[in-house]
């Protein structure tokens, strides 16, 4: 994550150099924003879907209260999207 | 409404003789919340299972097993009747299930075989080779098996310990005879020469018969087998129908009679006597009394001990005193055994005159906190399961039932805001709560009906139908778009954001001072220093981010109020400033807080956090950053849901539809029949967006485009509707449970559950 | 070996709702009042529904309850293998390898005393490594050196076969109980190494205490069964407790042992309360019950620090045994008519 991050950096920095049309468009760096919020959510949701689904297996009841815990990371994709919402 | 419902505190004494009637009629009440005595007073035991209890329950295990066996539930047969000879006819069907069960078995174990046999045969069936022909031989090793016949042949003609061979194969299969390289034993030359290869082996049948032969038996015994099997399970279902309403029936005696026997393991005993304690609704109790009295007469003394005040923590010396005739007492030892001695006979006066509690060590009553049964309005009922999802209320903390209810369909409602949405949410949740029996599901449908009723609600004011205005087709109502999601001007947006935590602000506050009255339950200090601290710290923090010079000054030389760091939007007079004046809405003329205000706000945080930090030490200090800012800013998802869900819709239609651009930058969608000029007022429109309906100027490419169009617009709306669920219902349900109910919530209340039993076999 | 991924939120999730599900200790409170076929019901009435229900058209009482105990203990530990994966499945698998040497004790014992196969058999649980038919087999032996030989392909044939010829000399089954407990715990630390931190090293710790515990019941048992054989000899590796030396000299004074349990950095502060009750044990059975509520006790404590790993399926299933034997030994003592309080002394509660 952190070399991708800082590969990342170096592109846009090089791209800050460069007068004639951008490499990485404000639009292309809000795509890639909420993509990474989305890749961090999913990352979270991994685990707590496995235990979510393994409580649901033992008691149906859980099933609520599992969907509850499992979507809870959405939140970063929601203000990933707020805030490129307000910055574009 | 905000509490549970109250309960009191009872406990009937008596000598054991009349127990059983005792039990029996509290059972038929079933109103009594028994309490578990925990063997801890001096001289008393826990009483043992009345006579004959192990029989019913060895009864009672047989007819659940038989049931289980037969697959028997109550939907499928009619009830049944008692008869006087049970006990035999109980014991018939067991054994005859059994017999049949055993059958069973063997014939599946058979025909298992059978099938393993089939499975085996079958490769030789294809080689068409007699199977005896296949092994006994003394010169020459025989292999059967599957592979590629030209690898074999390959290997084979490499192999040293190998004189002569030679293959037959059909299909897949193929058959080797080979004979040793001089003098070898034949036994295991041909495995070894194949070790290299993928070969998978078979053994041969130990059969004379051809295997088309040996296969048709083989099925016809299968199909003799499986009739068998179907004849068992036929005379089996004729039990079921036959026997079923009975063993339902003798289960619901068995299951009863049970429960009463076991009853007694609740209770208090000594040799002769027993006391019984348990919570009952207080409206209840003269029922109690009334069936008790009729029951048994005056032989049984039964008290309520106390009726549970709401703001009691522990210290029975709080309790309210009970408005009927004081001075019952549960009896201590000497009493009780005075009563037991008195066996059955007239009410023991000792027992109620001794006059004073013996429960000043609080030893004698049993578990403290009632049972709690929540008591909330008729049409907030629903939403009682979602705080029991965290947890039951405890009985002596307020229920945010009401204030869940007030808050979540409405939460919702907003951030969906479409009136074609909303439809569909009310049908789904009228759907869920007519066609499920389960309490869960149709509570989950009433949820959802309100939130549907008001994400209709907003959505008119929203002017939304499916992502659409109502005034871009031409159709003008009253108020309708008079509020506005934002997606096309960012003002809105702005606007909801400090909408958004103006509403955290007053929710946090509601759960701060629910978690107030709460915790005076251990004293004013406790409060004052544990929930008023939050409620300083909070609103002070805010205040002040609310202030601005703009609103008034001090005077002095440096700006308090820190304006230039503020956002432009939020507080000031600026043209941005939302609260102030606007383009869009109305002039609310608010640029902030003076700045004296401000000052006081921040101080009021500062003596907030002192005491949050005396309150609750350092764990305190660690969490004000969350508490008193971030769970405000956490409101913010609300205006994020609406956005999200708003531009999703909107480029769902956009897709179908396409849109053109007004000089001010707004979006008219293309749709047909509705001319975007004439909605739009101005000829001066450029296009911007194809939509699929719009595809093509060939029929064939057109048609294409206008399919492709409704199956966008259908499955598209579907994911927004479906997402609106995750994103709205959830967002703010987390709201309600970390942000709201971490402010005051303990739960782990206990379920009220009376002894007694929902009879549904019995008539009488 | 298990393919796939690791899943160790998975397998929590589903045993830690299990663990839930076991009774309280009120439970035991009102069971040992009830009889037998009360407490058939009362387990028909909670987790043991399904073996209950399958066996309840023809056994009743005591045997109805012993078989399905141990259907159920069978099915809740090949329930935790089918769910787990990866690495978690390894460590469970190892840690199940203890119903392989029951077994084989079992089995072993029966040929001994000339038991026949279905007694046994009602004793075995199924719940390890061993395949079916291996157990089969094993059951139609009649020669402690045939079963020995039936297990030629398995880890336990080396150890076994050394600590045969040692049987033949003194004719007892001690130096093969102890060459199948010693092969279990010794391969339970396999290529685990040290580790210092993170959960590993709370499972390492966890097994070294089991181990610790398993050496010190047995040096007892050596001690007071008056064999004449070495408690030294008997010594398991991998415990930090005692080494060799020490424990012989502590098994001969009951009191040092206890006070060098207390002294061990490690123990003695976090079982205080199981301490306290080992001082008092009058009985070896005693000591043995306070044992089994230390070791539970410790992982429990274990399972907490680190939520997600697989410490918390290794006290599920400790707490899980201790159920059944607690059940078990409810019921026996139901039968022949012990009263409440001696039936609670044979408990293991916490």
């Amino acid at each position: 994550m952190i070399e991708i991050g800082a590969a990342l950096t170096e592109v846009v920095l090089q791209n800050g150099a460069v007068e004639e049309s951008p490499f990485l468009t404000d639009y292309g760096a809000a795509a890639i924003a909420v993509g990474l919020a989305a890749l961090a959510s999913g990352y979270a949701e991994r685990g707590i879907g496995a235990a979510a689904v393994g409580a649901v297996a033992e008691d149906r009841d859980m099933l609520i209260p599992g969907i509850i815990l499992t979507v809870l990371p959405e939140t970063l994709v929601i203000f990933a999207l707020l805030i490129v919402i307000l910055a574009l | 409404m905000l509490r549970p419902e109250q309960m009191s505190k009872i406990s009937v004494t008596g000598s054991k003789g009349v127990m059983p009637t005792v039990i029996e009629t509290i059972h038929e009440l079933n109103l009594v919340h028994l309490s578990d005595y925990d063997g801890t007073w001096e001289g008393f035991e826990n009483g043992n299972p009345m006579e004959g209890a192990d029989n019913v329950s060895e009864k009672l295990v047989t007819v659940r097993a038989l049931e289980s066996t037969l697959d028997l539930s109550a939907d499928d047969v009619a009830p049944g009747t008692l008869v006087d000879d049970w006990e035999a006819r109980l014991e018939r069907v067991r054994t005859r299930v059994n017999e049949l069960d055993d059958e069973r078995s063997e014939v599946r174990e058979q025909l298992r075989q059978v099938e393993e046999r089939l499975d085996r045969v079958g490769p030789f069936a294809e080689l068409g080779i007699d199977l005896d022909l296949l092994s006994g031989y003394e010169h020459v090793d025989v292999l059967v098996g599957e592979g590629a016949p030209e690898e074999v042949d390959a290997v084979l003609d490499n192999a040293e310990e190998i004189g002569a061979y030679e293959t037959f194969t059909g299909g897949d299969i193929v058959a080797i005879v080979a004979s040793p390289a001089e003098g070898d034993e034949p036994a295991g030359i041909i495995d070894d020469a194949l070790v290299g290869i993928e070969f998978n082996r078979y053994a041969v049948p130990d059969t004379e018969k051809s295997p088309q032969e040996y296969v048709s038996e083989l099925e016809e015994r299968k199909a003799t087998l499986e009739d068998e099997l179907d004849a068992t399970d036929a005379e089996l279902g004729e039990i079921k129908l036959e026997e079923g309403g009975f063993l339902l029936r003798i289960e619901e005696e068995l299951r009863i009679e049970a429960q009463r026997a076991d009853a007694p393991l609740q209770f208090a005993t000594t040799r002769r006597a027993f006391i019984a304690e348990g919570w009952i609704p207080s409206g209840e109790y003269d029922e109690l009394v009334t069936s008790l009295n009729d029951a048994v007469g005056d032989s049984v003394e039964i008290e309520e001990l106390e009726r549970a005040e709401y703001d009691r923590h522990g210290a029975p010396t709080h309790s309210a005193p009970v408005p009927a005739e004081e001075g019952g007492v549960v009896g201590d030892e000497e009493d009780t055994d005075e009563t037991a001695a008195e066996e059955d006979g007239e009410k023991p006066k000792a027992a109620t005159d001794g006059g004073t509690a013996n429960r000043d060590d609080g030893a004698v009553t049993m578990d403290e906190d009632p049972p709690v049964v929540l008591d909330n309005l008729t049409p907030a009922k629903p939403f009682e399961m979602m705080v029991q999802m965290v947890s039951q209320p405890k009985y002596r903390e307020l229920d945010p039932t009401l204030l869940v209810f007030l808050t979540f369909p409405a939460a919702f409602g907003f951030m969906i805001g479409d009136i074609g949405y909303g439809i569909l949410y009310m049908a789904m949740g009228w759907a869920c709560w007519k066609f499920f029996d389960s309490d869960a599901m149709s509570a989950i449908g009433s949820i959802a009906v309100w939130a549907g009723g008001f994400t209709v609600f907003f959505g008119y004011l929203f002017d939304d139908i499916f992502g659409v205005h109502m005034a871009d087709l031409g159709l003008y109502l009253p108020l309708a778009g008079s509020l506005s999601k934002g997606i096309q001007t960012v003002e809105w947006v702005l606007l909801w954001a400090v909408v958004s935590v103006i509403f955290g602000l007053v929710h946090l506050n509601i759960g701060l001072i629910i978690g107030f009255i709460n915790e005076l339950d251990h004293g004013l200090k406790a409060a004052i220093f544990e929930k008023f601290s939050w409620i300083l710290a909070l609103n002070g923090l805010f205040i002040w981010i609310f202030s601005h010079q703009d609103a008034g000054t001090l005077g002095l030389g440096p700006d308090l109020t820190a304006a230039e760091y503020k956002p432009p939007f939020l507080v000031g007079s600026g043209e941005e400033a939302v609260l102030h004046s606007s383009d869009y809405f109305m002039d609310l003329g608010f640029a902030g807080f003076p700045e004296l205000v401000g000052v006081i706000g921040l101080v009021a945080f500062l003596v907030g956090f002192v005491m949050v930090a005396v309150g609750e030490g350092i764990a305190g200090v660690a969490e004000t950053p969350a508490w008193a800012f971030g769970h405000v800013l956490s409101y913010l998802r609300i205006v994020a849901v609406l956005l999200a869900k708003g531009v999703m819709a909107f480029v769902v239609n956009l897709l179908v539809f396409g849109a053109y651009e007004a000089p001010n930058g707004y979006m008219y969608f293309d749709i047909p029949g509705v001319g975007a000029e004439t909605v739009a007022g101005t000829g001066d429109l450029s296009q911007q967006f194809v939509g699929l309906i719009h595809l093509g100027d060939g029929i064939a490419l057109s048609a294409l485009g206008i399919i492709l169009g409704v199956i966008v617009f259908v499955v598209g709306h579907i994911v927004v509707l479906l997402l609106g669920i995750t994103a709205a219902g959830i967002q703010m349900l987390r709201l309600e449970y970390v942000e709201f109910f971490q402010k005051f919530y303990e739960g782990g209340g206990e379920e009220y559950e009376p002894f007694g039993d929902d009879r549904t076999h019995t008539a009488d | 070996m298990s393919a796939g991924a690791s899943n160790p939120e998975y397998v929590n999730a589903r045993v830690r709702s299990r663990r839930a599900a076991l009774f309280a200790d009120e439970d035991y409170r009102k069971l040992v009042r009830m009889g037998p076929s009360g407490i058939a019901r009362f387990m028909e009435e909670t987790e043991y529904e399904r073996e209950i229900n399958q066996l309840g058209t023809r056994f009743s009482g005591v045997d109805l309850i012993e078989y399905a105990l141990n259907q159920n203990l069978a099915r809740h530990f090949e329930d935790l293998l089918d769910w787990s994966n990866g690495r978690v499945y390894d460590r469970i698998a190892r840690y199940l390898r203890k119903f392989d040497v029951w077994n084989l004790k079992t089995i072993i014992r029966g040929i001994y005393t000339d038991t026949p196969a279905e007694e046994i058999e009602t004793d075995l649980i199924r719940a390890g490594e061993l395949e079916e038919a291996t157990i089969d087999r094993l059951l139609e032996v009649d020669e402690i050196e045939d079963a020995i030989e039936v297990l030629g392909r398995t880890m336990y044939y080396e150890p076994l076969s050394e600590a045969y010829e040692v049987y033949e000399e003194t004719g007892v089954l001690v130096p093969l109980e102890n060459a199948l407990d010693r092969e279990f715990y010794e391969h339970l630390l396999d290529d685990l190494g040290r580790p210092s931190e993170g959960p590993d090293a709370l499972y390492v710790e966890f097994l070294q205490a089991e181990i610790d515990f398993r050496n010190a019941r047995n040096a007892l048992r050596l001690a007071r069964s008056g064999s004449g054989l070495d408690p030294a000899e008997y010594y398991i590796e991998g415990g930090v407790l005692f080494d060799e030396s020490e424990l012989s000299r502590l098994v001969t004074d009951y009191d040092e042992l206890v006070d060098h349990i207390a002294e061990s950095g490690r123990y003695g502060d976090r079982l205080s309360t199981a301490l306290g009750r080992l001082r008092n044990a009058e009985s070896l059975i005693q000591f043995e019950h306070a044992l089994d509520a230390a070791l539970l006790e410790y992982s429990d404590r274990l399972s907490s620090i680190y939520p997600v790993s697989v410490s918390a399926v290794l006290s599920y299933i400790l707490a899980k045994e201790r159920e059944v034997e607690n059940i078990r030994a409810i019921a026996r003592g139901r039968e022949v008519g012990l009263d409440e309080t001696e039936i609670e002394e044979e408990l293991v509660i916490l």
